[in-house]
Order: C-alpha cells, then structure tokens, then sequence
C-alpha cells in the first residue's frame, strides 16, 4: 500500500496501476526522534504514521510542496526506506504563477509524472495501460463529484451534517478503494435522500451516524480555511454553536475539484487538471486564491472565516497577514493556531466564543 | 578590526531609520571606510564593504530600478541589465549586526507576523513596513532553499504595489527542470527589461556571466588555499561575506573581492596560532552580538570551513547563460534529496580535515533545520562529532545563550576525548 499527502497527488496513477494507495493524516503523535520539534507538526505526525504502519506501508509518494513534506520524505528515506524495502518518491510540483498554465510547467509536469510511473512500475511489478487509466480517471471523477454533492448539502441544509463529518468523508474517500467509496457515498446520499437502496448499507448507516448533527444549532455559518486542521477544533467550533457551511481545506473540498471535470485523456490533461484547480496557499498565487475563497464565502453565505494555520507553517502564517489586508474588511476572520493535536482546545474555547459573539 | 564593529562605531547614538535609508549615510560611511582601511585584517573586507555601501548607496538614491533578490536568486540576470540587485535578507544581517534589528522585529511583531517565521524575514518585514528600506521596482524571489521568501515578497509586491516575479526551482535535475527553469530566468529577464525600460542586451548578459565565473574561480582558490592547517581563515569571517554571496555574483568588483582574498591568503597562510579543533560549519552564523561565536575562538576553536563557500555549481557558459544559471540554480546540494548534503558535508569534512561538524539551526529555517535530526545521525554513522545548536541569527530572543554555551562547551568535550583517543579523524 503506498502512502500520499498532499491532494496534488494524482491519485489516478496509483489506481491505474492496480496500487492500493491511501492518504496519510497524521492522527498519531509527532515523531520526536526524526524532525526538530519546532517543524511542521503534521510531517513529524506522518512520519509517526508510516512507521506505525510499516508492516502494511510499502511505500510512499511525497510531493515537494514545501520544505515539511520535502523533509517528510527524508526521514522517511533515511529511517524506513534503510531498513526495508520502501518505495520512497519526492515529486515535483510546479508553480504556476499569475494564474497562467505555461506549457513548459505542464509540461516539466508531466516528464515527472511519467517518471513516477515508471518507478513505480518498475518497483511493483505492475503495468500502465491506457484503458485502466481511463477507468481510473473516471472513477475518481465520480469520487469527487460524490463528495461534492455533500458539500452543497452542507450549504443548502445548513446545520445538517457535522463539518468534522464531511471532513471524515474526504477522509474516508482518500483511504479506501474508488468501487467502495462510490458504493458507500452513494449509499450514504440515498440514506440522506431517504430513498434508501444503498449498495452497502452497514458502512453508510455507520457514516450517516457521524455526519448528522445531533443539535439545532442556533450560530453563525462558518467557513474553515488555511492548513491542515484537527477536527477536535470543528468539533468545539460546532460544540460553541457555529454552523460550518464549507471550508477550502486541502483535506476537504479543495480535494474534491479539480480544474477540469471532464476531457481527462492523457498525462498531459490530468496535470493539467491539478494545476488548475483553485491554488492552495503553497502555489503563490493569492489574488486567485482568495478571490474563489470570497467566491466560496458569499455562495454559502458565510458570517465569518475560521482560519487555522498550523504551528511553523510558513505558508498560512504569511498569508495569514496577507489575508488580513485583503479579506478580513470584508468578512470577519479568526486566525488560530495548533499543533495539529487536539490538546489545547480550551485555550482556543474562548477566543473562538468571543469571535463568534462579535459576529452574531 | 571587524567592518560591523566599524559601522557600529560610525552609527552609534543615531536614529536608526533615518540613517539606513539616507544615501548620505552611506556616502560618508564609505569615504571613512577609505581612510580605515589599512586596519582591516584582509583588504578583501575593504573591499566588500566599499562594494556594498556604493550600492545601496545607489538603492537608496533611487536614480537606478532597484530590483529586490531573495537569497538564492541568480543576480546575475539582474547585474546583466545595469540594474541594483538589493539583497533583503543580507541587509537584515547588517541592520542586526549594527544592533537595530529589535525595533525591526517590534514592527514585524505587532503586523501579525510570527515570532516562529525566519527571522531574517520578520526583520525585512519590519523595517520595509517602517519605511527605511530602498523602494524596489521589482521584487524576483527564487523557490529554492527558502519557503519564507517567496511568501514574504508576494506580501510585500501588494505592500510596495510591484510586480513580483517567481523563479520556481524544481528539486529534480533532469533535462526538462533545466528547460523549465531556464525558461523562466529568460521570462524574468525580459520581464526586467521592460520593468526597468531597458533593452535587454546579450552582451551585457554576457559580461554578467563572465564575472561570476571570474567569481566562482576565484572562491575555488581562496578554498584551496583552506586547506592549509592552521586555517589562514575563519569560517567566520568568511560568513561576513554574505553579501558578495547573495548579491554580488555577476559584478566585477564581486568577483574582485575574492580575487584579492585568494592573493592575501596565500601569503597570510600558517599565521593563525595553533589550533585545538578544526570545525566545519552548517548554516549560517548569529550575526546579533551573543557570545557564541567569541566563546568558539577563545577554547581555541578554528573554523576550517563553512558549507556556504562550497562551490557547488559547474562555470556558466556566457553562450548559454539561461541554461547554465538554471543548472546553476538546479545543482545546489542542499536543494536535493538529503542524501546529497550527507555527501557534501561528509567530503567537505575530509578535505578540511576537521575533528567536529557543527550545525547552526536558526530557529525559522525549515530547510536546513528540518533535516538537520537526519544530517546528524547520517553523519554520526559515518563516524563524525555533530553538534546541532540551537539558535537565531538575528533574534536572541529566540536562543537560549546558557544552554548554547553548554552545549558547546560539552561538545568540546567531546572532541578532546576523541582527539586523545585517535587523533581526530582528520588524522585517521
């Protein structure tokens, strides 16, 4: 099983290949002995994690978006890859600035992607066909489209489902199998629908239980942006009475769309549907990256932003200034902090309770 | 004498914003410089100072688009079209060593910028929001070796209204990174040119590229030269030369500078007393005025050479000057997986002979702090003494001075035992 994190990964190569592959989240503590404790808290969690799961990680796919995940990937090198046999690749992932797709960038892309796939070929013994990429194309599509349609949901029902609970899904829909997680999201909105016939029953009745709110909440609508959160942090959010109608999280609905929906035929056009999609902080390209989160923020009729960056994480605490000047007059934003862990929730109690009196 | 202690001495009681950001300054700093130079230890030092200050004498008189670089960015595209490359994070060195820098961070501080970000980057953020330094026309960052940069110059564009150019560094070396970023650098320059209402010249290109490699031959020499045991000069020294690093390559008076250190080693070899350990420095050094590095050189400590003078780049072909600055900016050992900084550091330790390997971890730097748990135990297997300090360059705020002194103190320790037990490896 191969491991990825960030959702620039073109997860299509690994189901075109017949790899069984599934999204790191770092739910264990940090690793202490490998990176610095003053480092991306979610790389050293990743790295607890592979280790963790050596037995059934057989390899990892690492993007080169920042220096923690650049690091991520050498500890992983250094530590898990020395002892075992441990596919171990760092990909590039090029900028694209101004909003511009030059051709050189899909290009120089695609040279990457064609590499990975050969290692990986060459490392597991497997095959690339164009018929299974196609299929894989179109699974995955159909995996995204899925999760969407509980995202506008989650705008048009607003205190409906549980913003953890969406979360989960992505989750859910990053770890498993594409057949399965069709079958069960589909499952999953028929429950929703109340029209039933879910392909797997038991595991979306188990989902459905996590999803739904238990309360009425009375609060403000409520967007998550910014990195990587621990859902402990929507769950008080929720618990406080804010109601989260979306968020642009890299584990939440940016996963979910790509630049393009269709018309995915070859390596070119996939890197080029990941280059377009709607930029993350990392990609610089911050005109374009808040005026959708603007866009996002006026659809779902958000009262206030919950920003969250984590700890040592250059590239939410910069924009966290920038987003500041350019946003912040116009809807109410609340910066916070973690360690990606959820201790410290109490301390975050208060400053999330004022925020959410100040915008009531 | 030092060339900080020289500032300092210069701008001592002055109000700092005024002083930095008055081309005068600058004008009258230099003409004193003159008449001290015959107290600098090496001439080179003159030399790099009065090239410094006659350029951001320039920035700051605004007659010239001044053109702000991040660390790493290739100058030479900037040089080769008659611009003033301004260097931010050289010139957050010199605000901290003339002891300004805590006003700097004040303002960074109350702007929203964390005390956890780089910070070189804090102080650039502080002082450019107080107004004092040059106005830039341009702002061009480089990916590679730096997250900070990029990110604090596409804030600082919006803050200056500038156009901000990116150079995106791929980590691989293939042919197709060299294309992409090559392109790029020949997009920068064009985008430069018409930035500055200038007319790109080739020739002029040229000339950029021949410097730098005059500059490149020349550093090889004066790293030959450190090969002599005792070390004719000290790591750092060498790490006050930041700003022909970062933005004099390209120019001849840069390349000048180290011509002249070359010479002056040569004869100056063997006139350091004898030294009790022979270090090999990682990163960069605290430029604020902590005791780290005095405490180093009275227990006897010699740094025989620092990673930052390693050439690491194969000369420019002027014919192709794209091309080799984007093999030069794609062959940057730390900019690799890190295996390849093991092999570097591994074989600058044996070609200097060194007893011990210390790395400075400046507290915002996650290249080379992240990997420096790896580094450690990578290079400990291969049998050599690592130290990993915690530090800041700039904010002491941010270092625990005892626990620092401690640290060292005990490493020293070490190498003694060592030492009397074999010789050091460098012996071996």
């Amino acid at each position: 099983m191969i491991g990825w994190v960030c959702s620039y990964t073109p997860v299509e190569i690994f189901h075109a290949l017949g790899l069984r592959s599934f999204r790191l989240f770092g739910d264990l503590p940090p690793a202490t002995f490998h990176l610095p404790p003053n480092f991306c808290p979610y790389s050293r969690s990743c790295v607890s994690e592979v280790l963790e799961k050596r037995g059934e990680v057989t390899g990892i796919v690492v993007l080169a978006s920042c220096h923690a995940q650049v690091h991520l990937f050498n500890a992983l090198r250094h530590y898990a890859a020395k002892r075992d046999r441990f596919f171990c690749h760092l990909l590039d992932l090029p900028r694209v600035g101004g909003g511009e797709i030059g051709g050189s960038r899909v290009d120089y892309w695609v040279s990457c992607l064609s590499q990975l796939i050969e290692e990986l070929c060459q490392f597991y013994g497997v095959q690339w066909s164009q018929e299974s990429f196609l299929q894989a194309v179109k699974q995955q599509q159909q995996v995204r489209c899925l999760l969407r349609q509980f995202y506008d949901l989650q705008r048009e029902r607003p205190g409906l489902l549980r913003g953890g609970g969406v979360l989960g899904l992505v989750r859910f829909a990053c770890q498993k199998d594409p057949a399965e997680v069709i079958g069960t999201l589909e499952g999953l909105l028929g429950l929703l629908r109340e029209q039933g016939g879910s392909r797997s029953p038991q595991q979306a009745n188990s989902l459905l239980q996590n999803l739904l709110r238990k309360d009425t909440p009375q609060g403000p609508r409520l967007m998550l942006a910014g990195s990587p959160l621990p859902l402990a942090l929507v769950d008080l959010v929720e618990e406080m009475g804010g109601i989260i109608v979306g968020d642009e999280l890299c584990q939440g609905y940016r996963f979910c769309c790509l630049g393009t929906d269709g018309g995915i035929n070859s390596l070119h056009s996939l890197a080029q549907s990941y280059l377009r999609r709607v930029p993350c902080s990392r990609m610089l390209r911050f005109p374009e990256r808040f005026g959708a989160l603007r866009k996002l923020a006026k659809e779902r009729g958000a009262q206030g932003i919950i920003y969250h960056s984590l700890k040592f994480c250059d590239f939410y605490h910069y924009e966290r200034v920038l987003l500041q000047r350019e946003l912040a007059e116009e809807v109410p934003v609340l910066f916070l902090e973690t360690e990606y862990r959820p201790g410290g929730m109490e301390q975050l109690r208060t400053r999330i309770q004022a925020f959410l009196e100040m915008i009531c | 004498m030092d060339l900080y202690e020289f500032m300092r001495g210069m701008l001592r009681g002055q109000r700092w914003g005024k002083v930095l950001s008055s081309p005068l300054t600058y004008q009258l700093v230099e003409k004193a410089l003159l008449l001290a130079r015959g107290g600098f230890r090496w001439r080179a030092t003159y030399l790099m100072g009065r090239f410094a200050l006659t350029q951001t004498r320039r920035a700051y008189t605004g007659k010239v688009p001044v053109v702000w670089t991040s660390a790493f960015f290739p100058v030479e595209i900037v040089w080769g079209l008659g611009l003033c490359p301004f260097s931010p994070e050289v010139a957050a060195a010199f605000i901290t060593s003339l002891g300004f820098v805590d006003r700097a961070l004040n303002r960074a501080d109350q702007d929203g910028y964390s005390r956890d970000l780089c910070s070189f980057h804090r102080c650039i953020a502080g002082a450019a929001a107080d107004g004092y330094l040059p106005a830039p026309a341009a702002l061009v960052a480089s990916t590679h070796l730096c997250d900070g940069a990029p990110l604090l110059f596409q804030n600082l564009a919006g803050h200056y209204q500038v156009p901000y150019l990116l150079l995106d560094v791929p980590y691989q070396s293939t042919p197709e990174a060299e294309r992409y970023v090559a392109d790029q650098l020949a997009g920068i320059w064009n985008r430069l040119s018409e930035i500055a209402g200038r007319r790109p010249d080739p020739s002029s290109l040229a000339r950029a590229i021949d410097y730098s490699n005059q500059f490149r031959s020349h550093l090889e020499a004066v790293n030959a030269l450190r090969c002599r045991v005792p070390a004719p000069i000290q790591g750092s020294e060498m790490l006050n030369y930041l700003y022909v690093f970062f933005a004099g390559q390209g120019h001849e008076e840069a390349a000048a500078v180290f011509g002249c250190l070359a010479r002056e080693l040569e004869d100056a070899a063997g006139c350091e007393d004898r030294e009790r350990f022979r270090l090999l420095w990682l990163h960069l050094k605290p430029y604020h005025r902590g005791e780290l590095m005095h405490f180093l050189e009275e227990a006897g400590c010699s740094i025989a050479f620092e990673e930052m003078s390693y050439v690491y780049w194969p000369p420019l072909d002027p014919e192709r000057p794209f091309h080799s600055l984007a093999r030069k900016v794609l062959s940057h050992f730390a900019y690799k997986p890190l295996q390849r900084r093991v092999a570097v550091v591994d074989a600058l330790a044996r070609k200097y002979r060194v007893d011990g390997i210390v790395h400075f971890s400046h507290w915002g730097c996650r290249q080379s702090c992240g990997g420096s748990l790896i580094l450690r135990d990578a290079l400990q297997e291969k049998g050599w003494p690592v130290l990993l300090l915690d530090g800041d360059c700039l904010d002491e705020r941010n270092e625990a001075p005892g626990a620092v002194l401690t640290r060292a103190q005990a490493f020293l320790e070490v190498l003694e035992g060592r030492k009397a037990a074999c010789g050091g490896m460098g012996e071996q």
